[in-house]
């Protein structure tokens, strides 16, 4: 709408895919930061199975990347955002969220690479005669003297990675994305949940004669406490937006945040694990995990598009 | 970024504005911008440009101003285009820095280096930048780089006939307009006011405005913001955002590792 008493400002017009690419990268990082955390300080308790959760991390940082240089308007061009051709120098801008995320998504994905092969070694997958020495670095760094020290680091840029989609969006002059400072916690929040489901989902895939069902309930108990964190989030977001609320609760956008998120994405599956008879423990794993998915996409959706089509 | 020169800029007297748009058709013709489809009625102001955008880095908004009680209207006019600003959110966020200073101290697309990220359109406090349907890269006026470099003036303060786009050094555009506010104040016109002359806005702006009531009015904001500024509060708000996943995550690990002992517990007495 155009609207003279209005300051002129002008959507981005992000495309749809963005709402893969942050629905990814959030599950992607959620993944890895929950996995990495209960690794270090779990303490001595049953974490089999839990590694697995990296080979989602590793399959996912890809395809966020992908997604990232499709919704440029010059693909051909993603390298300017690592290299400066112009100067011919390394191109990092400490001002710009996107130009300093790309670097701590690299920095992650070292981490994340370091994740999957400690994975393959576990799992005797892909053992390679010659890449043995990767395979025992990897091992090394997970399981000897600095595994913690290791570890920590790996949280801290999962973290900033998660945080980093949220920050991209708040640091912008669009009316609701920079009236809160809640995006990238709500973001944080919901990579939590959506990541624990899909290593949830994953474990019940490949669970053999019952060997992860101690991981699952575990990693299961986790994501029923922040479903009502993500709930409260949810709340306190929009009532932070103040007069912008509007842009994520106007219409069909309300529908979905009130009924697709909290409703179907949040308090369903909560109801599903506080009540596995209902479905069965299994099926209600699966569904409640699915549920969430869905929950975060549209969270996802709605926080996106709601703000851009309003202006 | 270059070596500064000079620092050229643009006053805006929109006080001398009648609206003709010569300026908006000139910075077309010179830039050989894409026509406007036609018929493009806004259907709400005879102004049917509506925005600035990739194919119109000039544009005189029209702004029909009637009093609630619709006895008293009147039109105010602003030849508007990028402001050159001293602290650019454009360029700040850039994650290719494609967005320079150039040596006339102005604010730059490099199209070979754009990546079409399109976040610089939301870094500006203005709403200045689009993405250009033909190029897909960020496009806004240049302050006519090319004709600076020859040691013209941009094309369309050559083209207003009332001289309401001044151009030249900023130092002296500055002690030009607040001459003229001067003046303007002492003819009775109490509510005229530079906008953008001194640091207060975004460090300067280099294209800089003397309006006749206040910013709200022309669309403008009153306290233009770099984007940044909403950043810390994000970064703040995570912090607090993974302790409080990282402490619920934990408790909800120690009271399933609990359950599990005192089910454990039962059954050892059971037995
Ligand atoms: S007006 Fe907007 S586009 Fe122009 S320099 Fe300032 S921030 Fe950049
Ligand atoms: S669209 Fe181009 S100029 Fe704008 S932020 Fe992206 S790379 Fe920079």
């Amino acid at each position: 709408m155009y609207n003279y008493e209005l300051t002129q400002l002008k959507s981005p017009d992000f495309p749809f895919i963005i709402i893969f690419d942050l629905f990814i990268g959030g599950i992607a990082a959620g993944a890895f930061l929950v996995t990495v955390l209960l690794l270090a300080f779990g303490g001595k308790i049953n974490k089999a199975g839990l590694h697995r959760a990296y080979y989602i991390t590793m399959a996912l940082l890809p395809v966020y990347g992908l997604l990232l240089i499709l919704k440029l308007e010059h693909k051909e061009r993603f390298i300017n955002v690592l290299w400066q051709i112009r100067d011919g120098t390394i191109m990092l801008n400490l001002q710009s969220p996107m130009s300093l995320g790309a670097w701590v998504m690299n920095v992650f994905g070292v981490f994340a690479l370091v994740g999957f092969l400690y994975a393959l070694k576990k799992d005797n997958l892909l053992q390679f005669s010659w890449a043995q020495k990767l395979y025992h670095l990897a091992t090394w760094l997970h399981e000897g003297p600095i595994a913690k020290v290791f570890l920590s680091i790996g949280a801290f840029f999962s973290a900033w990675f998660g945080v980093y989609l949220g920050i991209l969006v708040t640091t912008s002059h669009l009316p609701a994305w920079n009236a809160t400072p809640f995006i990238p916690t709500l973001w944080m929040i919901s990579a939590v949940i959506t990541g624990v489901s899909v290593v949830i989902l994953l474990l019940i895939f490949t669970n053999r004669s019952s060997q992860l069902n101690e991981s699952i309930q575990r990693l299961d108990n986790i994501v029923k406490s922040v479903i009502v964190l993500n709930i409260a989030m949810i709340i306190v977001f929009v009532f932070a937006l103040g007069q912008w609320s509007e842009t994520v609760t106007r219409g069909m956008f309300g529908v979905l945040l009130w009924g697709g998120v909290v409703g179907i994405g949040l308090l369903v599956p909560l109801l599903l694990k506080l009540k596995p008879n209902l479905l069965g423990l299994k099926n209600s794993l699966i569904f409640s995990s699915v549920l969430v998915l869905v929950g975060g996409f549209i969270l996802r959706y709605v926080v996106m598009m709601g703000p851009m089509s309003y202006w | 970024m270059s070596q500064i020169e000079s620092s050229k800029g643009m006053f805006i007297d929109t006080t001398l504005c009648h609206g003709c748009k010569a300026c908006e058709v000139a910075c077309k013709s010179w830039n050989e911008l894409p026509a406007n489809s036609a018929p493009s009625l806004t259907g709400n102001s005879y102004d049917n440009t509506g925005k600035l955008d990739g194919e119109n880095w000039r544009h005189v908004k029209f702004i029909e101003d009637i009093s609630d009680d619709r006895t008293d209207s009147r039109w105010l006019f602003l030849s508007d285009s990028c402001k050159h600003c001293q602290l650019a959110g454009c360029m700040t966020v850039c994650p290719t820095n494609a967005i320079i200073r150039t040596e006339f101290d102005t604010v730059y697309i490099d199209h070979d280096t754009c990546i079409g990220c399109k976040y610089c359109i939301t870094g500006c406090p203005f709403g200045v930048i689009e993405i250009g349907h033909l190029s897909g890269t960020a496009e806004k006026c240049t302050l006519c780089y090319d004709r600076l470099q020859v040691g013209q003036q941009p094309a369309c303060a050559q083209a207003c006939p009332t001289d309401c786009i001044e151009f030249g050094d900023v130092p002296d555009l500055v002690a030009m307009a607040k001459q003229r506010e001067q003046f303007l104040q002492s003819t009775g016109n109490y509510k005229a006011e530079l906008y953008g002359a001194d640091k207060k806005i975004l460090g300067g702006l280099n294209v800089f405005y003397m309006l006749e009531d206040k910013p709200e009015k022309y669309g403008l904001p009153s306290d233009p913001q770099l984007p940044q500024k909403s950043m810390l509060g994000g970064y703040w708000s995570s912090v607090f955002s993974l302790f409080a996943v990282g402490l619920v995550s934990l408790l909800s690990f120690r009271s399933y590792r609990e359950r599990k002992f005192a089910e454990e517990e039962e059954t050892t007495k059971g037995a």
